[in-house]
């Protein structure tokens, strides 16, 4: 299907991220592959976005693309109507500082760091003080439940307590959009319900946009739209309302 | 970011690769500690033949002037002493030419001197063809003719390797102004052998030094009259060196008498044929041993005394120090040749630039695997909002951190090392003058030279790390 699908979500008017023919090749040895070719689609402010698709099928291309954490061959990304290949290195730091906060599937802490000093280390990028820094960061640990265990470092933590220091950490600047690379893989299940419960109270209560690119069929139940991904393209786009989704089937596929 | 927040990041990441950081720094240290060794060992032995050259010339002055005194001049002598102009009044006064004169005439003597010590440092083939058999200041009188001055330059053109130190028309100009200075030489040595021989009837049968250390008034106003030029005090000096060194002479000349050859033998449990000077001076160090000596002397040689004890223990000390310090003069040879870095032989020099260059091939190599080890990190760094700069930062800061740990250290154990090499090797001559400032100033070289080494040496892999984009870093593992 190469036309593009809108479904337009009620009550949603600012688009927040927009792509335009987004293309992405990468070229090893003299064979190309294509891993986007040539996306269109609009993210609007403060929905729950979840990009699904099988592997290989271009799904983390565009994640990281419409992250600014990788450059398309053609084609545009604009986050908040702002072309980002247009960005300096400075300006892209400052967009990764403040705009948006990742959340990735290794959660990616930094070893050597307290839970507290993970949180806080995008805070002094952004140039807070020393105590505004700390105090917002315990403020954020309470918030995924982890405020006595803020001088523990990541060894000395469970994957969840980890994904969870990671999310207080992509909240540290107060980020409009929060991308997550599969933040429940590598969960066992209870742990990714609880995870993906701070995420929703996150979209709820602060009005984050989140989009997280997933295989977790839970995700469907809580986010307001789908992307299917599929060799490069949009395969699908649908509301959460008209999904049909059959939890517990094993061997099928959800689209 | 502040620079504050950083230098702190820095350090919990530091500590947490601690054993890693230390290696780098182990690194560093030995290079420094290797760079610091060989500059303060230059600079000591600098020193150590500083002091030896100005004691020895002290010790040296009694023979120098029984030698004036004594030996007849010739025309290569004159030549040197002209150049050095040690004593450019007397010289003026004996070749019977105005100070404009010797001013002008002695740079004319410089660069013949100059083009002789060339001639010097020819291979065997080259000179044979070149000069011949005749040698220094005959040479260059006999290039003063035209035709063998002709002869010559085509001789010269035909070995393209030799080069001569000035042009062509200097060497021309040098001898056509030579023909003057040869003849002052010649006026020179004339009046000076003339004066010598009228000293002559003071000697006698005695040596110039027993001349010298009989100290008569006469022969100070013999030499200030026929041209000379001695002040009474400077006269003094050389007539009370030359009393302890007339009488060190006359008793190494008793370690020779057979009876008291055979009885020093006894006293230091060895063959009479091994007794040698250096020996007997040990032994006489000791007041002991002086006493017993002066006995012998008076007993068995039938010698009239005209010293005591005392005064042989004092020679024997001054011989051993002489011997100690010709020992050092001779060790610090080295040290004349300053032509490299920071005042070190060219060779030394070499050998610093290349174990800094290794030392910052090492470091090199081990931040660089300190960036991939943490490509990560720096990925998630940036995904958090890190600038290029504060990367780059992060590691210039680890590296220089690193470098001044190492260069302290380094520089402690290199300056440590030195010293004491020093001191076991030289002793008390080098510690009379230890070189306090210049070791301080060693260290601090060595201190920002280890961090500068390994802040650039840092540059590189950081820069590369910096520049990655977040995603193609977090790839690569």
């Amino acid at each position: 299907m190469n036309e593009t699908v809108q479904a337009v979500p009620d009550a949603m008017e600012r688009v927040i991220i927009r792509t335009v023919k987004l293309r992405k090749v990468y070229s090893q040895k003299k064979v190309e592959t294509v891993a986007l070719a040539g996306v269109d689609s609009e993210i609007y402010q403060g929905e729950f976005l979840s990009i699904m698709g099988p592997s290989g099928s271009g799904k983390s291309t565009f994640f990281n693309m419409i992250g600014g954490l990788d450059s398309p061959t053609s084609g545009r990304v604009m986050i908040d109507e702002v072309d980002v290949a247009q960005l300096t290195a400075i300006e892209l730091a400052f967009l990764r500082c403040r705009k948006i906060g990742y959340i990735f599937q290794q959660y990616n802490l930094i070893q050597y760091m307290t839970a507290l000093e993970n949180v806080t280390t995008p805070m002094t990028f952004a140039g807070l003080s020393p105590d505004d820094a700390r105090n917002r960061g315990m403020e954020l640990l309470d918030l995924v439940g982890l405020k006595d265990r803020w001088a523990h470092r990541p060894i000395e933590m469970s994957g969840g307590q980890q994904q969870r220091v990671a999310i207080a950490r992509s909240m540290a600047n107060l980020p409009t959009i929060l991308l997550c690379d599969e933040p429940t893989a590598n969960l066992d299940f209870n742990t990714g319900q609880e995870i993906l419960e701070i995420l929703k109270n996150l979209n709820g209560q602060r009005g984050v946009t989140i989009i997280c690119a997933t295989h977790d069929h839970r995700m469907l139940d809580i986010c307001d739209r789908l992307i299917w991904i599929r060799d490069g393209l949009i395969d699908r786009v649908a509301r959460r309302d008209e999904v049909d989704i059959q939890l517990g089937s094993v061997g099928g596929e959800a689209s | 970011m502040s620079l504050a927040k950083l230098f702190d990041l820095t350090w919990t990441a530091i500590r947490y690769r601690l054993f890693r950081a230390l290696m780098t720094v182990l690194v560093i240290t030995v290079a420094i500690a290797f760079a610091v060794n060989l500059l303060l060992g230059a600079v000591n032995a600098r020193i150590v033949r500083q002091n030896t050259e100005e004691e020895l010339e002290q010790h040296k002055s009694v023979s120098r002037w029984a030698s004036r005194i004594s030996q007849s001049l010739n025309k290569d002598l004159a030549l040197a002493e002209f150049v050095s102009a040690a004593r450019s009044e007397e010289l003026i006064g004996f070749a019977g030419i105005s100070k404009e004169q010797f001013t002008s005439l002695s740079e004319v003597a410089g660069q013949g001197l100059a083009f002789i010590e060339f001639l010097e440092t020819l291979q065997y083939k080259e000179r044979r063809e070149l000069v011949g058999a005749v040698v220094n200041v005959s040479f260059l009188d006999e290039l003063v003719d035209g035709d063998r001055r002709s002869g010559f330059l085509e001789m010269l053109s035909q070995f393209p390797a030799v080069r001569l130190k000035m042009s062509l028309e200097e060497f021309e100009a040098m001898l056509e102004n030579w023909v003057e200075v040869s003849h002052t030489l010649d006026v020179f040595v004339a009046n000076r052998n003339e004066a010598l021989r009228s000293l002559l009837p003071l000697f006698g049968s005695k040596s110039p030094i027993q001349v010298l250390a009989e100290g008569r008034d006469e022969l100070l106003n013999r030499l200030n009259e026929i041209g000379f030029q001695i002040e009474p005090e400077e006269y003094r000096q050389v007539v009370a060196l030359a009393k302890t060194e007339a009488l060190a002479i006359h008793l190494e000349n008793s370690f020779t008498q057979l009876d008291l050859k055979k009885a020093l033998a006894r006293r230091l449990n060895t063959m009479p044929y091994q007794i040698e000077a250096s020996r007997v001076w040990r032994s006489l160090q000791k007041q002991r041993n002086a006493e017993w000596y002066l006995q012998n002397y008076q007993e068995l040689a039938d010698n009239k005394v005209e010293w005591s004890a005392t005064d042989a223990v004092f020679i024997a000390r001054q011989r051993l120090r002489e011997a100690k310090l010709q020992d050092a003069y001779n060790a610090t040879i080295d040290a004349k040749d300053t032509r490299g870095l920071f005042g070190l032989s060219v060779k030394m020099s070499v050998l610093l630039i290349v174990s800094l260059a290794v030392c910052g091939v090492g470091i090199t190599n081990a931040l660089l695997m300190s960036v991939t080890e943490r490509y990560r990190e720096i990925a998630t760094l940036k995904c958090l909002g890190a600038l290029d700069v504060s990367i780059l930062l992060i590691f210039v800061i680890e590296a220089s951190l690193q470098g001044v740990v190492g260069g302290l250290a380094g520089s402690l154990i290199g300056g440590l090392t030195s010293f004491l090499g020093a001191l076991l090797s030289f002793g008390s001559i080098f510690l009379q003058e230890a070189p306090i400032f210049e070791m301080f100033k060693v260290f601090l070289l060595a201190l920002i030279g280890g961090a500068l080494l390994a802040g650039a040496a840092a540059v590189y892999p950081s820069w590369k790390a910096a520049r990655l984009a977040p995603l193609e870093a977090m790839r690569i593992e």
